[in-house]
């Protein structure tokens, strides 16, 4: 062993690139990362500030008894949610929004979800005419409600998120469709305030995200969220302020300057014509949310057509996280599969001028915060550990890394905060923000890090072209919801 | 060049820096979330009580209305949310009760003020009571406003001309608009507000050809909502533009209108390289007497399912003649009657 370090410490004394030169490109590719992050608070700011001046409440009002909304399809794509599948249908059925149709895609589920969604609504078989403009595994059956006319069951063989919902687009008709988790819930208003954007720009507009906010502590009553509060259990509460940052800081800043890059599969509005365009929904990524979007700005910037995607944050999608550190590994490490997937799949886009802003700026920005960024941080922590216990580098060095990216994480998050409290204000007790304000801190102790290690593995996993659709043990939305009041 | 000790000085610094600003801007957000929620909380219960008072006033005329709405002037914004929240539950007795009450204590002379105001905010709740008290001089206020700088000023003074709904206002309304950058489906919805009342004036937007192509779209779109059979030549003419959506909303248009189309303007729809264009001659095509049965079964075959489930649908909607000729096209042995026999399955099952 002692021969085996005395070797390192031979090898890196004569390589002074290694501890003269690469912890300074590691802290400068964090550096760097935080920049985009300072780029992006004002960017998101402005966005905010004007979003605001529209009388949004007024607005969805008229919305409801106008003839100019868009007709919408709504599809929930369903695999093992036997818990929550019924007060999610119920609580989309209620939504405000004057045409509408809810198709549920039970994806060949081993449990009672099909049943329980039978059982619910007394579906009947149905005879809807439908083409395969999209390829998907066997429809079994299409059933329809006698008391909701506007609910379609398509009952399928297992094949995934992404052939499920192509299975639900060869059925939707309407213009525009919504994909929605199974777990989670809109709000009322949640389509009319989505829609708008499509309003302002028939044409252009192609797809359009929503906010996803964390249900693990909140109320419920009939099925909407009656009060929000910060989850007890520590995991979904370290969640809260990676979703607020999430969506709040990076999605409305690049909504704002057309780089939109990612739009949640949780909830998303989309043009059905354009996704149908570029063939649906990628089959067997795990991303396909984010695929759906790399392909859309693919196909268009070919094209040289000229289109828009954005980001609202007003309407709130509630979606409950994991609150083992099983199930969260296995999303972090499927997210991060999938970003990769869909970056590796679209890289010609990269530093292409042919596709303009996506190919010159977002792209590269995905490179540095999706590819490289978990790597380097967390190569980081045992670089730096490594050169430090072999005695290369001071131990000023070894805390500035740390200081850095703690010190980063913390205005980061702060700032995110304030742009809540100046958009959707939803946490309504000065405790709450306390209580993020410190998770703010503490998250930059073990979480963070832990986060990056399931990152680097999902990378891995990447690598082995590991797949599948995950399961997440739920406790639904049952405490106040419709099924249950 | 820097020294790495020089580096690490900076970043130290840096480090002090960004966490001293955070937890300040962390205590001043608190300090603002502090008086927000106080100054919410008297603003709710203002609204409440304005809401009671009006609810009051209604089923007592001779309460005391004046104090409270005395006290009201400085916030706009309030009394127009209670409004917007209140009006539409009110039959249209209680309505014009109140709008008398309102005259009587001057408030239409107050939202005047307020549309002169020099807050942005103040401007636009007061466009929107506008709608209801308005008289000669809040018009001509509003329509001063569509010459703001600020768009949101503009839209809101659009949007309040729009909703009085004065067939007179319209010229100026369209004007206005023509210098604006809306989509037609806000256009359309600016226009829907009007009611029959502008037919002539959308048809001869329609003809003009200073006319932007977002307008046109919302003229031929209102113009087949207000069944005008007075338009059908004009909308025919515009089957035939380069615009695809100017094209589909035409024959969307001469659906709506029911009347007779020309078979060789169908048929051309027919040949037509965007599907929602082809789907809308479709409709067209299955709503003519006596039936192109030729042309309705070539619809039926389209590349596009939906062109086809177009067709049938409005086939379906003739009633037994259209209902007879699906189940016919249905005995054929080709797509065509694999996809009438599907479509009128569902069909029937929906009625």
């Amino acid at each position: 062993m002692e021969e085996l370090i005395a070797l390192l410490k031979l090898w890196v004394a004569q390589n002074p690139f290694l501890f003269k030169t690469f912890p300074y490109f590691i802290i400068a590719v964090g550096l760097f990362q935080n920049f985009i992050y300072l780029i992006q608070l004002p960017i998101a700011g402005s966005e905010l500030f004007r979003i605001k001046l529209r009388p949004e409440d007024i607005q969805s009002r008229w919305l409801l008894s106008s003839k100019i909304t868009l007709p919408i399809s709504v599809l929930i794509p369903a695999y093992n949610e036997e818990v929550s599948i019924v007060d999610s249908i119920l609580t989309t059925l209620t939504l405000q929004y004057p045409n509408f149709e809810v198709i549920v895609i039970n994806d060949g589920s081993s449990d009672e979800t099909l049943l329980a969604i039978k059982e619910a609504f007394e579906l009947t078989p149905s005879n809807r005419a439908f083409e395969e403009q999209l390829s998907h595994q066997k429809i079994r059956a299409v059933y329809r409600s006698p008391i909701y006319s506007n609910l379609v069951v398509i009952d399928k063989e297992n094949g995934g998120k992404a052939d499920a919902l192509n299975a639900g687009l060869n059925l939707s008709r309407n213009p525009l469709f919504c994909t929605l988790d199974a777990d989670s819930l809109l709000e009322p208003t949640a389509l009319l305030k989505t829609t708008q954007a499509f309003i302002d720009e028939p044409e252009k507009m192609v797809a359009v995200g929503g906010t996803v906010r964390i249900s693990n502590g909140c109320s419920f009553k009939h099925g909407i969220v009656n009060q929000v509060r910060l989850p007890k259990k520590a995991l979904p509460l370290l969640q809260v302020m990676e979703y607020i940052r999430a969506f709040l800081l990076g999605r409305m800043a690049w909504s704002r300057v057309k780089l939109q890059m990612v739009i949640a599969g949780a909830f998303a509005v989309f043009k059905r014509d354009v996704v149908m365009d570029v063939g649906g929904f990628t089959k067997n990524t795990i991303g396909e949310d984010y695929e759906l979007v790399l392909k859309i700005h693919e196909r268009m910037l070919s094209r040289k057509e000229d289109y828009l995607m954005r980001f609202v944050p007003e309407p709130v999608c509630w979606t409950e996280v994991p609150e083992s550190f099983k199930v969260l590994r296995s999303q972090r490490i499927r997210w991060q599969q999938g970003a990769l997937e869909g970056f590796f799949k679209h890289y010609q886009m990269l530093f292409n001028p042919r596709f303009g802003r996506i190919g010159l700026v977002g792209f590269p920005l995905l490179l540095i915060i999706d590819v490289l960024g978990p790597s380097c941080e967390f190569l980081g922590y045992f670089y730096f550990v490594i050169l430090f216990a072999l005695g290369f580098i001071h131990l000023n060095l070894f805390f500035l890394f740390f200081l850095v990216f703690f010190a980063f994480g913390v205005f980061i998050s702060v700032c995110s905060l304030v742009l809540e409290e100046a958009s959707l204000k939803r946490f309504s007790s000065p405790k709450d923000l306390v209580a993020l304000f410190l998770v703010a801190i503490i998250e930059n102790f073990g979480y963070r890090q832990l986060n990056n290690f399931w990152r680097v593995q999902g990378c891995y996993r990447f690598l082995r072209r590991k797949s599948s659709w995950g399961n997440m043990t739920r406790s639904g939305h049952r405490k106040g919801g419709l099924s249950s009041s | 060049m820097l020294e790495g000790s020089e580096i690490i000085g900076i970043a130290a610094r840096l480090t002090v820096a960004l966490i001293t600003i955070s937890s300040l801007v962390f205590v001043i957000l608190l300090g603002v979330r502090y008086f927000r929620e106080k100054k919410k909380k008297a603003l709710r219960a203002r609204e409440k009580e304005i809401e009671q008072a009006l609810f009051v006033h209604l089923s007592h005329p001779l309460s005391n209305l004046e104090d409270l709405i005395k006290k009201t002037p400085k916030n706009t914004e309030l009394l127009a949310k209670v409004l917007a929240r209140l009006l539409p539950l009110l039959d249209e007795d209680s309505q014009d009760k109140l709008f008398q009450s309102f005259k009587h204590l001057c408030i239409p002379q107050w939202v005047y003020q307020e549309l002169q105001a020099d807050k942005m905010k103040r401007q636009i709740a007061a466009c929107h009571l506008a709608v209801f008290f308005a008289d000669k001089e809040i018009v001509s206020q509003l329509k001063v406003m569509l010459n703001d700088s600020r768009c949101c000023v503009r839209y809101a003074a659009l949007e309040a001309l729009c909703s009085i709904g004065d067939p007179a206002i319209f010229k100026e309304v369209a004007k206005a608009l023509k210098k604006e950058e809306l989509s037609y489906l806000l256009v359309s919805d600016l226009f829907l507000r009007f009611d029959s009342g502008i037919e002539k004036e959308l048809i001869s937007l329609l003809k003009s050809s200073k006319t932007p192509l977002p307008m046109k779209c919302a003229a031929v779109k209102n113009l087949g909502e207000i069944h005008s059979l007075a338009s059908k030549k004009v909308i025919e003419s515009h089957c035939k533009r380069t615009d695809p959506l100017l094209r589909q909303l035409c024959y969307e248009a001469l659906y709506r209108l029911g009347l007779p189309v020309d078979l060789a303007l169908i048929k051309r729809g027919q040949k037509d390289k965007n599907w929602k264009v082809r789907a809308a001659a479709a409709k067209c095509a299955s709503s003519i007497s006596p039936l192109p049965i030729e042309t309705v079964a070539q619809f039926l075959e389209d590349p596009y399912w939906l062109v086809s489930l177009a067709a049938a649908k409005a086939l379906y909607k003739q009633g037994s003649i259209g209902r007879n000729a699906l189940s016919m096209l249905g005995q054929a042995r080709s797509l065509i009657g694999r996809r009438s026999k599907a479509f009128l399955k569902e069909l029937e099952e929906l009625s």
